[in-house]
């Protein structure tokens, strides 16, 4: 019997190795009768140990008994199974299971009867006359927990087995800080920005340290993803995270005594300001809206404008809250809450129904639609920007609302307004027509415009409709009061102004707009009643 | 209960002539011709919406962004086919807009505020053949929920009457049973086991609780579904359970002199929360 094996780089995150076992005289009884044996459950501390499996020699090569421990500077831990006599088209699989409980997949290998193949994603290898001995499992750089690993045939399980992942203080290298989930908020820079995260590890040889350390933010439904990589040597390093937040991977690399690579894991989460830091106080939040608000191009400046609209907007859309916990209704991400009881602050997403994201369209202090390059436009992690211009959750909801780029709220409801007053020819919409012949008086003040725009930025009107439609969405429209007479003025037959024998008032629009009207002010909780 | 339900935006009218310059209005929306509308991409459905609306150009147009999903739907299984779309035009809102092409090529469209996913939004029900709308609609009066981001919904069925879409909900008793209120009973469960770690859950767990009164009340099955919890929930502190109460004895009806003592109280309620939060 001739035995050839054959070692495989890295797949993803996962290596797989294949021992594979070529008869030179095949009993075709392998290929009647199917049949598994869990080989070996071991954890490799280096590659060349994981390069030589199924032999298993220690000190680097540990055989695990269920339950057993493995560390996050382990190179790999894997499961070898003997497989012999498939049968065609059959399926192996193997799959982790991380402490999120979620199943992160290892490797699939499939056995085709024609050239008795046995193909996974990368390659494949013929003429096994359906032996094959296959050891393949995650590489130890995962976050620390119970991990299950397991090997199903078919899709049914047929190995489970479990071990615990941990950070090992005697290791070749031992990552000391960053701890394993550990939290750093967003408590410096107007809380934009962590304070010193410390990196440090220490090594069994005291040679150089090469570290990663890979951020990743997306909302729950995968918008504004976000991604950062830091790459550093040395022993001990302090870095900081500005405007951005989420799940960091920290790796760090050494050469061991035998001259192989190793290395230790660590993950941990950048959050929104916790509530140990205070959070972003209530009164820094107004300052900034109603100085962003103020310097905003449409803002006339001339004390018409309501100067703390924006604190309305802020308190009715978010509570005055740019991040959240899953305990006040927001999105468990990572699932940190769940699985680990950790209750982290996150960027504030919208809620479909019950506490249930809607995936984060919206997001943050004034729910803007979450931008889709967080790195350009942060309007997910950075609350604020000192600079009108600069890009943040509260500088691009009051750019939108009256500032640039145009169209802003403002500019769209003065579009609407001129609209309203002389009509659209070209659409058949009519103006309106005072019975002095004058038309309809603009709006009077920069406050009923404020509140035109509301509506707008609330979102209340559908914008496919047909303009004619969308001007009777408004938050205003004419009203011929009594004992004012309606009536029609026609260039032939087409209308062309609707006309009041006495004057048009503009009204607020209770019969097409009840909602956007109870969103502005309705006494109680509207944008214009919560105003800080 | 009130017989008249505020749902929001339900709107139609008719857009005169196909659609000069744009090929989708140009084309018969039927079989024959259902590949080639397949075929157009997000850019061109936001061309033709705005054409159509008459909005191209202008400072109003809808923009790509705001556009969500699309799809051509043969909505009432007879081989003619709608475009389905849904749009966002700010937090309080997602759009669905149904538009219809008559024998002439005239397009009509109909608006709906509370869409979720096309594919959750746009249904065939009961097998007939014919699609049902699910409208997510406001349990409060509309625009009335602070925070706005928290509003809470119940799903209504419309069904096709004709050119347009109605509320039916009470005829399809089936739909709750099977879908809406075991998913309901999942959520108060979670909920109520997670109620103790913060007020967040517990405000989930008085929206869904009012979720669920609102089906039973529309199912006809308990016309003062929720008139208890709301009797608890105008004595709460919390925001969240002083908003179900005044929806659920607002929906009611009968109780004014309760929502407006509640009303009154809701303003400092939510400052007391923002307050306790200790900042954003």
């Amino acid at each position: 019997m001739k035995e050839t094996s054959q070692t495989f780089a890295r797949v993803s995150s996962f290596s797989l190795v294949l021992l594979l076992v070529l008869l030179s005289n095949a009993s075709s009884a392998y290929a009647q009768v199917p049949h598994l044996q869990d080989s070996l459950f071991a954890r490799t501390a280096t590659q060349t140990a994981y390069s030589q499996l199924p032999n298993c020699n220690a000190p680097d090569c540990v055989r695990l008994a269920d339950g057993g421990q493995a560390y996050t500077s382990d190179y790999a831990v894997s499961q070898t199974v003997t497989i012999t006599g498939p049968h065609d088209q059959e399926v192996f699989k193997w799959q982790a299971i991380g402490p999120d409980n979620k199943i992160v997949p290892v490797g699939t290998v499939t056995y085709t009867q024609a050239g008795t193949c046995f193909t996974w994603s990368t390659g494949s290898v013929c003429n096994t006359q359906g032996y094959g001995r296959f050891s393949w499992g995650p590489f130890a750089c995962q976050p620390a927990g119970p991990w299950a690993l397991q090997f199903l045939d078919d899709g049914n399980p047929v190995y489970t087995h479990h071990f615990t992942l941990s950070h090992n203080s005697s290791g070749p290298v031992d990552i000391m800080s960053p701890m394993e989930n550990q939290l750093f908020d967003l408590n410096q820079n107007n809380y934009t920005a962590t304070g010193n995260v410390p990196f440090s590890a220490t090594t069994s040889t005291g040679n150089p340290i090469n570290w990663t350390a890979t951020l990743n933010y997306a909302t729950s439904g995968g918008l504004g993803p976000l991604s950062d990589f830091k790459g550093f040597t040395g022993d001990s390093q302090n870095e900081t995270y500005q405007s951005k937040g989420g799940q960091v991977r920290v790796r760090a690399e050494t050469t061991a005594a035998d001259g192989s690579t190793v290395h230790d894991c660590v993950t941990f989460y950048v959050e929104g300001p916790s509530s140990a830091s205070g959070g972003i106080p209530s009164g820094t939040i107004t300052t900034q809206l109603n100085q962003l608000y103020i310097a905003s191009s449409s803002n006339p400046k001339d004390g018409t404008a309501t100067s703390n609209l924006m604190t309305g907007i802020a308190e009715r859309e978010s509570t005055y809250t740019q991040f959240r916990t899953p305990a006040e209704c927001n999105f468990d991400l990572f699932g940190l809450n769940v699985n680990f009881q950790i209750l982290a602050k996150w960027p504030y997403e919208t809620e479909l129904q019950n506490c249930i994201s809607d995936g984060g369209s919206h997001i943050g202090l004034m729910q803007l639609t979450t931008a889709g390059n967080q790195q350009s436009d942060p309007t997910a992690w950075k609350w604020a920007d000192p600079s009108p211009s600069g890009t943040a959750n509260t500088n691009d909801a009051v750019n939108l609302f009256s500032g640039t780029p145009t169209p802003n709220k403002i500019q769209l409801a003065t579009t609407y307004e001129t609209d309203i007053i002389t009509g659209d020819s070209s659409q058949n919409i009519p103006g309106y027509l005072n019975g002095n012949g004058t038309p309809l008086v603009p709006l009077n003040g920069f406050q009923p415009l404020e509140n035109m725009a509301l509506v707008l930025y609330g979102g209340f009107v559908d914008l496919r409709l047909a303009l004619a439609m969308i001007l009777t969405r408004q938050y205003y429209i004419p009203q011929c009061p009594t004992p004012g007479v309606q009536g029609t003025k026609k260039k032939g037959n087409k209308i062309i102004d609707l006309t009041c024998s006495t004057a048009w008032q503009w009204a607020p629009n209770t019969a097409n707009q009840s909602a956007g009207l109870n969103y502005v002010q309705n006494g109680t909780n509207g944008v214009r009643d919560l105003l800080q | 209960m009130k017989k008249t339900l505020i749902i929001g935006a339900v709107l139609l009218l008719g857009i005169a002539g196909a659609a000069v310059g744009s090929e989708i209005g140009d084309l018969p929306w039927n079989e024959s011709s259902i590949e080639t509308l397949r075929s157009f991409d997000k850019t061109a459905v936001v061309r033709y919406s705005n054409h159509l609306a008459g909005t191209e150009g202008t400072p109003g147009a809808m923009t790509a962004d705001e556009l969500r999903e699309f799809e051509w739907v043969d909505l009432a299984g007879n081989g003619k086919y709608e475009l389905a779309s849904t749009a966002s035009f700010g937090p309080c809102c997602v759009f669905l807009a149904i538009y219809s092409q008559d024998a002439t090529g005239n397009v009509s469209i109909q608006s709906f505020d509370g869409a979720h996913k096309l594919s959750e939004t746009v249904r065939d029900l009961n097998g007939d053949g014919k699609k049902e709308l699910v409208i997510w609609t406001e349990l409060a009066t509309p625009g009335s929920w602070s925070p706005t981001a928290e509003t809470p919904r119940w799903p209504a069925v419309y069904r096709s009457e004709g050119s347009k879409y109605v509320e039916a909900s009470r005829d399809f008793p089936n739909f709750y049973d099977a879908e809406v209120l075991p998913q309901i009973e999942k959520s108060l469960g979670e909920l109520s086991r997670k109620a103790a770690e913060g007020r967040g859950y517990r405000g989930g767990l008085a929206r869904v609780a009012l979720e669920k009164n609102k089906i039973l009340r529309v199912l006809g099955r308990d016309p003062t579904a929720g008139l208890h919890q709301a009797y608890q929930w105008m004595n709460s502190d919390d925001p969240q359970d002083l908003q179900c109460a005044i929806a659920t004895l607002a929906d009611i009806g009968g109780h004014e002199k309760e929502v407006r003592e509640i009303q009154q109280a809701l303003p400092a309620a939510i400052a007391r929360e923002i307050e306790s939060r200790k900042g954003g």
